[in-house]
């Protein structure tokens, strides 16, 4: 009978069947638990494993095999290290101290990560001195603004960011009217806008937000993303990218990259978090959407949208190759814009900038991705040209973040040279205005059990500080910062993870942590620049003309406000 | 300790040989097992410059966890006669539900407060906020102590299963503590019962041909695995993606989550293989942990085959007593729900995990409504329930992207309709076919678990948000060249062949390629059929001489040694 009987469908998954009655489990001894082994099988597992061993002693008697010994002496690592102890390795103080700063640097990070940065404010603007308030002195930083937690690594030669620091005074006491921008270029150390992004939060919140900065026509690299800019591409813009040197007349605008089109090619940018657009719509004033763009005899036009509706139309016909920007005044929104090639020739443009019309911080992110240092020098870039792009931004202060693509090869001299010679590209563009550089971050290499910093790194560090300094620049050590020889392995390893796996580049965290500790440092150099100017003249407060300047020669028509009527 | 490292060689040979040697004497080889066990877990592998030595009360959490079940299951049992009969019956039942409470309280309150503890601060701070608070949440300096999440379940097993009168307790604390640190399972299991391992240890311990050859072959092909196909793809494309999600395209992200689904597999299995063919070799037999997870047809079948110890743990000892499937369909529902989402938040506790969870206790309940729904309707009342089903997921699947991952409006747009047109075609999807119905359902499975797993690998929500992005973006950029390269491949490439030759051409190739066709070899081996490699392959591993085996480990070990700068912790540690 049970024959016929078909067994009953296997259950499909883990929770279809129904709970199995077993007997109960009795725990008592079977005899005499006396061991046994197969001879067959001790044969086998002990010639098997001789084998295995004499193949690891031929590795420490044979010199051709010594490349494979699973130890060395000498390596800093002996087998149960950790419960032999490491003094027996004679690192016991070092591994404590590493340890803790470890600890501080992951306490650092769970900080930046998990406290939010403090909401962006307004500041609202005073009028400018009249002259007979030209008397006026330099407060005392209020102690609330002083820089609770001194960094230990500081900004070196902060001297020559009197003149960016003189501005954030004003901009800080509320006598400057409209945004102070700063420019910060990079290799991908930049990409994603981690870094740059980090620090406009932090100085945004303590500062004001005047906006996002300069932002491409198209990716140079899909790590070209701004954090708080949605971005549509779409048609076909044709590029061209500073690093394929693919310009003969090497204008390739503030960002590296231009695009050009007969018609077509369209992108679309709609800035701000989510929600914070609507509370700039709430709190009135006006927005400022301007588009780079090269003018030439054959030059086509550029049609800009605003929420779907005609701006303007951009014609960059004109008799001679040049450039230009149109700026368009905006009452301040979550707005969509949109920039398109619309015919009448090919249109060549370079980017688009977006800031609100108030006092506060723009800190531009440019990240060339992949560019060697040179790639932003006049080896590769019209110098007049890079020069005109720098005065229409009108920026305040130059941040270089460069290096991390020359470690490869690296030669001191080439370097020093390509350097240089970026360093006075970017002094001669405006003599008067500050410029910092940033050391490349720690770079990694695999070592035995160890993640050490590549060898090359502390070189190129100390180069980049004398040639920095030479050159009349700040310096910030971020290789220090991190922690220096070794620290990208210890960032690889944190929790939350600061390094990336390819230990030449830091993750989401590390961006943050880093903006972190630049922040402190450059904040706490201004507040010893206030510290030293308490009760000295004030410096004029700059016009609205000098603040935003207008160059005749790149400003086609100087201003386009839009009134709420489509075009 | 881990297993692939030096350490555990210089380690395992001499237990082993000690384990054999005294095998005469019964107690002495248990007390050198367990105080191996003890050693085992304390030893840290390189590298030398990561943290500090292992916490010694790391152990003394190990042994509170031995002493407190030995006692609790001995009180239990004693007065299990008195709760049967007799006036002080009711009585007598209370106190041994108190001392099962006892242990149980006691074990899940360490795991609670080490694995979860940090959680629950900053959920409460997150609703808080989100109700209008404004509070940062405090951040505890907890270790999480490694291996608790697994010897906490084992040393449970035995003590529930005492109070059910399925076992009678382990007369010998000995034994009880050996079963508990039994150093191959130790900190990343398989979870092994009691009623399944405490009953070997009254039996005469037995080396036998068969032991060896399923040991060596078991430890190999697991090495193999866990190094090769786990720590490797992971050191040289997965992290690296990962870590910064916004840096790679679409594809490239794609591609990461592929092959961080074969990497966990290949980690989690490896190891398993290993302590099975470690504690095979010590003559005990401990129970599989996967069957080749990816083949499923379903995701309640890959949940059979996929860590099998803990679903089956968790299914035995929670879904079933609360009433498994023989309630209401609503209960029926509640519990298969909450077994999964407790099967989920086992391994982390973080919102990822509460996404992770809860997307896979959602697919369960719509895999059993699935299988169980009536398919006599008509073809439109089908149609439109389907339909209507599908834009149900949909639009929970665009809330969820919208609000929760905060992804662009457009992003959040599109992946609801991915995730409609996803439960439409499951659902449509006929339940039984040929062969081609088959590989529907396996590759529908597949991609749900490599989909989900965002939620499983991302380090944080933003960064969970930030692949998703990516992934709906579809940029069409494809894969930069470099990718996959394997630099000192190509080196040594450069170096052993002669210029313009096709075996440099074909080396260069392969080397450029070769995080790729590991990924694409890997997958491969997942869907081969069961009898190639454990029938197969492994009878053609056991016909080798001895003396082959010895130099093809050490072959390996070499192949180990240079492959990675380190051994690699096994993901599940971190659980």
């Amino acid at each position: 009978m049970s024959s016929s009987t078909p067994p009953p469908p296997r259950p499909e998954g883990l929770l279809d069947g129904v709970a199995e009655v077993a007997d109960a489990v009795s725990l008592e001894d079977a005899g005499a638990l006396v061991g046994e082994v197969e001879p067959a099988a001790a044969r086998r597992l002990g010639v098997s494993v001789l084998t295995m061993l004499s193949c690891i002693m031929l590795t420490y008697f044979v010199p051709a095999f010594q490349w494979a010994q699973p130890w060395r002496e000498g390596e800093g690592y002996v087998p149960f290290w950790n419960l032999i102890g490491r003094e027996f390795m004679g690192q016991g103080a070092q591994a404590v101290e590493r340890e803790e700063a470890q600890r501080e640097l992951e306490a650092l990070a769970r900080a930046a990560a998990e406290e939010p940065v403090a909401p962006r404010v307004r500041v609202e603007a005073t009028p400018p001195l009249e002259q007979e308030e030209a008397q006026a002195r330099y407060p005392a930083l209020a102690s609330a603004d002083a820089v609770r937690d001194a960094p230990k690594v500081g900004v070196e030669g902060a001297s020559t960011l009197e003149p960016f620091f003189e501005q954030l005074t004003l901009l800080d006491i509320g006598r400057r009217s409209t945004p102070l921008r700063v420019s910060h270029w990079g290799d991908s150390v930049l990409g994603n806008d981690g870094i740059t992004g980090a620090i406009r939060d932090r100085l945004q919140a303590r500062f004001g937000d005047a906006g996002h900065g300069f932002h491409l026509l198209a990716q140079n690299n899909p790590s070209y993303r701004h954090r708080g800019v949605s971005v549509d591409y779409k048609g076909e813009w044709r590029s061209c990218y500073v690093i394929n040197k693919c310009k003969a007349d090497r204008r390739y605008g503030f960002g590296g990259l231009t695009v050009w089109s007969s018609g077509g090619g369209e992108t679309r940018f709609r800035f701000g978090e989510p929600g914070e657009g609507e509370a700039l719509q709430d709190a009135g004033g006006e927005d400022r959407f301007e588009v780079w763009y090269a003018t030439a005899p054959k030059g086509g036009d550029l049609r800009v949208k605003m929420d779907r509706e005609v701006l303007g139309v951009i014609s960059t016909r004109a008799e001679t190759d040049g450039e230009a920007r149109e700026v368009y005044t905006v009452p301040a929104g979550p707005h969509e814009y949109g920039v398109r090639a619309v015919g009448g020739g090919s249109a060549r443009a370079f980017g688009v900038v977006l800031e609100h019309e108030r006092p506060g911080i723009v800190w531009d992110g440019v990240a060339l991705i992949g560019a060697f240092t040179s790639r932003f020098s006049p080896k590769y870039f019209d110098v007049e040209h890079f020069r005109r792009q720098f005065r229409m931004r009108g920026t305040e202060l130059s941040v270089l973040m460069f290096g991390g693509n020359d470690l490869n090869g690296f030669n001191a001299d080439r370097y020093r040279g390509t350097l240089r010679a970026t360093l006075e590209m970017v002094r001669s563009a405006d003599p008067v205005k500050s410029c910092l550089v940033i050391s490349i971050i720690d770079h990694g290499e695999r070592k035995g059990a160890r993640i050490v910093s590549r060898p090359q790194v502390a070189s190129m560090v100390e180069l980049q500080r004398s040639e920095a300094l030479t050159a009349g620049c700040a310096f910030f050590d971020a290789y220090a910062a991190m922690g220096g020889e070794g620290s990208m392995g210890r960032w690889n390893r944190s929790s939350p993870r600061l390094g990336s796996g390819d230990l030449a580049h830091l993750t989401h965290h590390g961006h943050q942590v880093l903006g972190e500790l630049f922040t402190r440092a450059l904040l706490a150099a201004y507040a010893e620049f206030r510290g030293e100017r308490v009760g000295a003249a004030l410096p004029l407060s700059p016009s609205a003309e000098e603040e935003a300047p207008v160059d005749p020669a790149v400003d086609a028509s100087p201003s386009t406000r839009f009134d709420g009527e489509p075009r | 300790m881990l297993f692939a490292s030096f350490d555990f060689l210089l380690f395992f040979l001499p237990v082993l040989g000690a384990w054999w040697a005294l095998r005469r004497r019964p107690w002495a080889r248990t007390a050198v097992v367990l105080a191996a066990s003890y050693f085992f877990y304390m030893a840290s592998s390189r590298p030398v410059d990561g943290s500090l030595p292992t916490p010694w009360y790391f152990a003394g959490l190990l042994a509170f966890s031995t002493v407190l079940d030995y006692v609790c299951s001995a009180r239990i049992h004693r007065l299990a006669g008195g709760a049967e009969e007799g006036a002080g019956a009711g009585r007598t039942a209370r106190r041994r539900n108190l001392w099962l409470t006892a242990s149980v309280v006691g074990n899940l309150s360490l795991l609670g407060y080490f694995k979860y503890t940090n959680f629950f601060l900053e959920a409460f701070t997150d609703v808080a906020n989100g109700l209008g608070a404004s509070w940062v949440a405090p951040h505890l300096e907890l270790m999480l102590p490694i291996g608790i999440s697994f010897y906490t379940f084992q040393s449970l097993s035995y003590t529930i299963d005492v109070w059910r009168g399925k076992l009678t307790p382990e007369p010998s604390f000995l034994k009880f503590a050996f079963f508990v640190v039994f150093f191959p399972q130790l900190v990343a299991g398989p979870i092994v019962r009691a009623s399944e391992f405490l009953p070997q240890m009254h039996v005469r311990p037995r080396l036998r041909l068969e032991d060896v050859n399923e040991g060596l072959f078991r430890i190999f092909k697991g090495l193999f695995k866990k190094v090769v196909l786990g720590d490797w793809l992971a050191v040289a494309f997965t992290d690296v993606v990962f870590d910064t999600p916004g840096s790679y395209t679409s594809w490239e992200n794609m591609l990461a989550l592929y092959g961080f689904t074969l990497q966990i597999y290949a980690d989690f299995s490896g190891y398993s293989d290993i302590a099975i063919g470690v504690a095979r070799l010590l003559g005990f037999k401990i129970p599989e942990n996967f069957d080749r997870p990816y083949q499923a047809r379903s995701l309640g079948e890959f949940w059979r085959r996929w860590h099998m110890t803990l679903s089956t743990w968790l299914r035995d000892y929670l879904f079933f007593p609360l009433g498994g499937s023989r309630g209401s369909a609503a209960r029926t529902y509640f519990n298969l729900w909450l077994t999964m989402f407790l099967v989920g938040m086992w391994h982390g506790a973080s919102w990822n995990f509460v996404i992770y969870s809860n997307i896979h206790g959602l697919a369960m309940l719509f895999n059993r409504w699935n299988r169980l729904r009536s398919r006599e309707r008509g073809m439109l009342a089908t149609l439109l329930q389907l339909t209507a089903l599908a834009a149900l997921a949909g639009f929970t699947m665009y809330l969820f992207a919208e609000h929760v991952l905060a992804l662009e409006h457009d992003l959040a747009v599109r992946g609801g309709a991915l995730g409609g047109a996803f439960t439409w075609i499951c659902a449509a999807f006929p339940v039984t076919g040929g062969r081609l119905n088959h590989v529907g359902h396996v590759v529908l499975t597949f991609h749900f678990t490599v989909l989900s797993r965002v939620f499983f690998r991302a380090e944080t929500l933003e960064s969970a948000r930030e692949m998703c992005a990516q992934v709906l973006r579809w940029d069409g950029r494809g894969v930069r060249p470099d990718l996959f390269k394997v630099q000192w491949m190509e080196e040594w490439v450069m170096v052993a062949t002669a210029p313009a030759t096709s075996l440099r051409e074909a080396g260069v190739w392969v080397s450029q390629q070769g995080m790729l066709l590991l990924l694409v070899f890997g997958t491969f081996w997942h869907f081969t059929p069961r009898e190639w490699v454990d029938v197969r392959l492994r009878r053609w591993m056991l016909a080798l001489p001895a003396p082959v085996i010895g130099v093809a480990y050490a072959a390996l070990a070499v192949v180990l040694m240079n492959l990675l700068t380190g051994p690699r912790a096994n993901i599940y540690f971190a659980f």
